[in-house]
């Protein structure tokens, strides 16, 4: 299928590929461009579920900036127990991995919602969202280190799946979060989520987005989000899945020198449907033209 | 479907704004009415997102989609710059469309301004099924009274104002009282749909309408575009996404 070896381990998880759609940006079937077949993927990242019914934010959820986009959604979700029962099951025909990504409101939303899915054997694995900046205070659990050991090491008692820990990029050191994590019985984590971010319409004087502040994503970022992904790949030795302004095959390159595993395509994957794919065959021909065998060769190579 | 279409035209119509048609493969053929698309017609991240566009016409045969629009922003700015043969990449078709019923007698279609664009492919497939159209056009001057004589030509009755103290709904009213008609539909106007909402819990009329809102992914995932929308029956409101559930909807889901 591939020129090269592009598996990548992640907990006890196999992925054929490192790319996967970054939670929220890639979703139920009948919400998809269906532009390929989902099993081209390495694993499906569904948007965030959160353990309650949530109905999202107010309107304007979206502007567009320069290189970017910012959101400010608030994860709608129709909470654990019906997405279990009632949405789960479409994504078993699936020949790829499901990565079921939770989002909470306190530490408990995360150990019951993971109660409940237990180890269901439907999922390859958990990625807790403990970074979305659009839920409650807007302050990301991951920016609180005693509460994000809290939720972690809760949570890892309660399942046997692998867990990936999504973290936010708006903290002073992310080194730190990274190895809570890993601490706390982390498989991996994600690097990272939307930065805080505002835009002020000028003629109506007043903050565009209903919620006021959402997060930034797109190419805009990846800079900042690629220091951040050097730095957690020499603090920890759980694998790292970058996730930040992914357009092109050649920023995913960047990434795995950078120390990533794997990669998540999130916004790109609007202004290019065809975007996964494209930087799945990207990778696999610059390791082949590189004289590369494999992904794991070039991993962390800029350290 | 996703395709990269090639410019066959880009003509300014008047002052900002634009009609382009494109050649495609399939997306022209499964196009219908109210449906829309999103475009990117530049390389690059500037502008970041796709822009929808509502379909101002397809014709099936020739493989060609046509677009109408209004220059606002860097999107529709760098649209206005393409010429013959350049290339541009569409995702769609997108959405649900106006309700056709093949036994519409009487069918009445509100617009104002650009607001219109939609409209042209309506009428065309009314008026192709023999319904009897009654466009009612506004816009703040001639120049932007779209497709008037277009309308005229396929058989539909046309009354428009240019008057800014005139609602073209006024003269709606005045129709709806001698003429049983089975549905109207407008686009884009919060005005015009409120007056369609009057209407509708007045005399019971079938009204839709189609909704605008900035848009990241055109399909469901991103659930950037919401808006209000109203349980009939229960009142209680919720969010509906414009992309996904509309962008038509009955003026009794969306209008309060």
């Amino acid at each position: 299928m591939y020129q090269t070896d592009l598996t990548v381990a992640i907990g006890g998880l196999t992925l054929k590929n490192p790319v996967m759609p970054a939670s929220g940006t890639y979703d139920y079937f009948d919400c998809n461009a269906n532009v390929f077949p989902m099993s081209d993927l390495g694993a499906i990242v569904m948007k965030s579920v959160h353990r309650y019914e949530r109905t999202g934010n107010l309107s304007p959820r979206i502007v567009e900036t320069l290189g970017g986009m910012i959101n400010a959604v608030g994860i709608p979700s129709c909470g654990i127990e019906s997405f279990m029962e009632r949405e789960l099951d479409h994504y078993c025909q699936l020949d790829t991995p499901i990565i079921l990504s939770l989002s909470g409101s306190q530490a408990e939303d995360y150990e019951q919602s993971v109660q409940i899915v237990a180890n269901d054997s439907r999922l390859a694995a958990l990625e807790l969202n403990l970074s979305c900046p659009n839920v409650g205070s807007g302050l990301p659990f991951s920016s609180d280190i005693a509460l994000l050991r809290d939720v972690v090491t809760r949570v890892r008692k309660q399942t046997k799946l692998p867990l990936l820990v999504k973290l936010t990029p708006n903290i002073t050191d992310i080194r730190v979060s990274a190895k809570a994590s890993e601490d706390a019985g982390a498989d991996a984590v994600v690097v990272s989520n939307t930065f805080r971010a505002m835009k002020i319409d000028i003629q109506k004087k007043r903050p565009v987005l209903g919620n006021i502040s959402g997060g930034l994503s797109g190419p805009a970022i990846k800079p900042q989000n690629m220091f951040l992904v050097y730095q957690t790949y020499e603090s920890i030795k759980i694998p790292v899945v970058a996730c930040g302004g992914i357009g092109c095959w050649q920023d995913a390159i960047e990434y795995f020198m950078a120390g990533a595993s794997a990669i998540q395509v999130g916004c790109c994957n609007f202004t290019n449907p065809m975007c996964m794919v494209e930087v799945i065959e990207g990778i696999d021909q610059y390791l082949k033209d590189n004289n590369y065998t494999s992904l794991s060769e070039i991993r962390g190579l800029a350290h | 479907m996703y395709e990269t279409t090639k410019v066959l035209s880009n003509e300014k119509i008047c002052s900002g704004v634009y009609s382009m048609v494109l050649q495609t493969d399939k997306i022209a053929d499964a196009s219908a009415p109210g449906q829309f698309v999103m475009l990117k017609g530049w390389e690059g991240n500037e502008p970041f997102l796709m822009r929808p566009f509502s379909i101002n016409t397809a014709d099936s045969e020739k493989g060609t989609i046509t677009f109408l629009y209004k220059v606002v922003g860097d999107g529709t700015k760098k649209m206005a710059g393409l010429q013959h043969g350049d290339a541009v990449r569409l995702l769609g078709p997108l959405g649900n469309g106006f309700p056709i019923d093949g036994g519409y007698k009487y069918a009445a279609v509100v617009g104002r301004g650009i607001g219109i664009a939609p409209m042209r492919f309506l009428v065309e497939r009314l008026t192709a099924q023999d319904t009897i159209v009654y466009a009612y056009l506004s816009a703040k001057n001639e120049d932007f009274l779209f497709h008037k004589e277009l309308f005229e030509k396929l058989g539909a009755v046309v009354r428009t104002t240019t008057d800014p103290t005139v609602r073209v709904t006024s003269f709606l009213e005045r129709d709806v009282e001698i003429i049983p008609f089975d549905a109207a539909y407008s686009c884009g106007s919060n005005r015009l749909a409120q007056d369609l909402k009057q209407l509708h819990d007045k005399i019971g009329l079938t009204a839709y309408v189609s909704l605008e809102e900035h848009m990241a992914c055109g399909v469901g995932a991103c659930k950037g575009c919401t808006h209000t929308a109203y349980d009939p029956v229960t009142g209680e409101s919720f969010y509906v996404r414009v992309c996904k559930e509309g962008p038509v909807f009955p003026v009794e889901r969306v209008v309060g």
